[in-house]
């Protein structure tokens, strides 16, 4: 038969099938009817990768818990890493002002240069090492007393932004710059049996990123962030927002008058380092450092968000 | 180039062997496991449910079934995909009773292995479409799945309805030629 007439019949045995009946074909067309027919069930390529996807979180959860731990104790998904010029003078601000306690700290032997120091305020831990540039961040501390900690911080040596007041969307608060020159919001809801939000940690990062929205939008697709409240001003920027990341909190506000942004450091707890890395660095991080096997228990990757905080990517490995 | 079937040999055991203590040790290595059987899994389960949502909520069913009970999986040198075959079964019995109407499937063992070659066609047809010319894999999507006329997929594609017709007439036979299907003598067709 001519290649013509195999395609004339093999159109009209297509269309009768799809049709659900049958048009007369000789052996080739019905070989080729056959394996066309085996194309009309062709899995979906989106469910195919989603599936994926899900067993493949399935295998993270259970790779988990067969490990066992992957986040040290007492620590939150997200941990703020302040970076001071004089580690030991923040610390003893901290224990000052906020009741801190100590965990450890690690000084270089050589230049006695604070690499590392780990402290508890509260629920919440906060981490800190001196680097070669020093760079204060944003943060804010949830107070049954906001009164007494301003009192408390500004007789340890920090210079207050503002005093406490009655805020009209339902919190106390007041402003406090600490020696290293971090900035505190000192928080407490007022009206309410408990000083904070429910589900919020003491103590968290408050960034001032310039483009907000955007910012929201990578820390979504990068970090998995949910966004648990977001409020706009009437021009349309971000006045507040509230995002969850793992079991941690982070506040967001546009950058405006004295409020500008200040780059944190940010320790981030993940049972799978290399996928958040992946994940993070697709988002459009910048790498800074690859996922290694750290001689301290740890495996960690360092990535920069586009708003120039570092995120140290962290998992237990012992 | 034929890349049909071939029979499984010494080296494709080992290495599923391999595969599966591995996955048995780190979870994550089951995505291997994941793409190797993805398409025979989905090809048994869409020819007995006949419905796209109905085959996909089953699939997934079977693959996060043998996700959780993988450590209990003993190697016994039957293929993994018949441990799976016999999971997507089960699956179908179920979900049969539980809807209380008709079996779907004969799941006896006998069914299975009479089934498995045409299963095995059907998921290697999955596969090689990814494999064709561009334009021979689009046409036939769109005939075959989206069942949209040739006229259509001609306006669309801004080629003739002769081309059109042309194109899915060579990808047919480029996927047939693919399977390792020999063409019947065209002088009796």
């Amino acid at each position: 038969m001519a290649e013509r007439d195999l395609i004339r019949q093999l159109e009209e045995a297509i269309t009768a099938m799809l049709a659900g009946g049958r048009a007369p074909a000789g052996p080739e067309v019905t070989e080729l009817l056959r394996i066309g027919a085996c194309v009309r069930d062709l899995p979906d390529e989106a469910f195919r990768r989603n599936l994926k996807e899900k067993l493949m979180e399935s295998a993270v959860k259970e790779r988990q818990e067969k490990k066992g731990k992957w986040i040290p104790e007492g620590y939150h998904t997200v941990t703020p890493y302040l970076h001071p010029a004089n580690a030991a003078g923040l610390i003893d601000f901290l224990k000052a002002t906020f009741g801190a306690e100590e965990l450890g700290r690690y000084a270089d032997p050589g230049s006695g240069r604070i690499m590392h120091a780990a402290l508890r305020i509260g629920d919440s831990m906060v981490e800190m090492g001196e680097p070669p540039e020093p760079q204060p961040t944003s943060l804010c501390a949830y107070l049954p007393d906001v009164d007494a900690t301003y009192r408390k911080a500004l007789e340890a040596g920090a210079s207050s932004l503002y005093e406490p007041v009655d805020q009209s969307y339902g919190y106390r608060e007041a402003g406090i710059k600490d020696p290293a020159g971090n900035v505190w919001f000192l928080a407490k809801v007022l009206k309410s049996e408990t000083y904070k939000d429910p589900g919020v940690q003491d103590v968290g990062l408050y960034m001032f990123p310039r483009g907000a929205s955007a910012y929201i939008d990578f820390l979504v697709k990068a970090f998995g962030a949910e966004i648990i409240g977001r409020h706009e001003s009437p021009e349309g920027r971000v006045a507040h927002a509230d995002l969850k990341i793992g079991d941690s909190r982070l506040f967001i506000g546009e950058a405006h008058d004295q409020w500008q942004p200040m780059p944190a450091g940010i320790h981030y707890y993940v049972p799978d380092v290399d996928s958040a890395y992946a994940r993070a660095i697709e988002a459009g991080g910048k790498p800074m450092r690859p996922p290694t096997d750290q001689p301290y228990g740890e495996r960690g990757a360092s990535v920069a968000d586009p708003q120039g905080n570092q995120w140290y990517i962290a998992t237990l490995t012992s | 180039m034929a890349q049909g079937r071939r029979p499984a040999t010494v080296h494709d055991d080992r290495d599923e062997r391999l595969l599966i203590e591995a996955a048995k040790r780190d979870p994550r290595r089951f995505a291997e496991l994941y793409e190797k059987n993805f398409e025979l899994i989905y090809a048994y389960i869409v020819a007995r449910v006949r419905d796209r949502s109905e085959a996909q909520d089953l699939t997934a069913e079977v693959f996060h079934h043998a996700l959780d009970h993988l450590p209990k999986f003993e190697w016994r040198g039957t293929p993994f995909a018949a441990w799976l075959y016999r999971i997507a079964a089960n699956a179908i019995a179920d979900r049969s009773k539980k809807n209380a109407r008709e079996p779907l499937a004969d799941v006896s063992e006998a069914a299975i292995e009479e089934d498995f070659e045409r299963v095995e066609e059907r998921a290697q047809v999955f596969r090689l479409i990814g494999e064709l010319p561009e334009d021979q894999g689009k046409v036939l999507v769109m005939r075959f799945v989206e069942e949209q006329s040739v006229r259509d997929i001609a306006k669309q594609l801004g080629r003739s309805e002769g081309a059109v017709k042309q194109l899915q007439f060579r990808a047919l036979q480029n996927l047939r030629d693919r399977l390792g299907v020999k063409p019947p003598d065209v002088r009796n067709g």
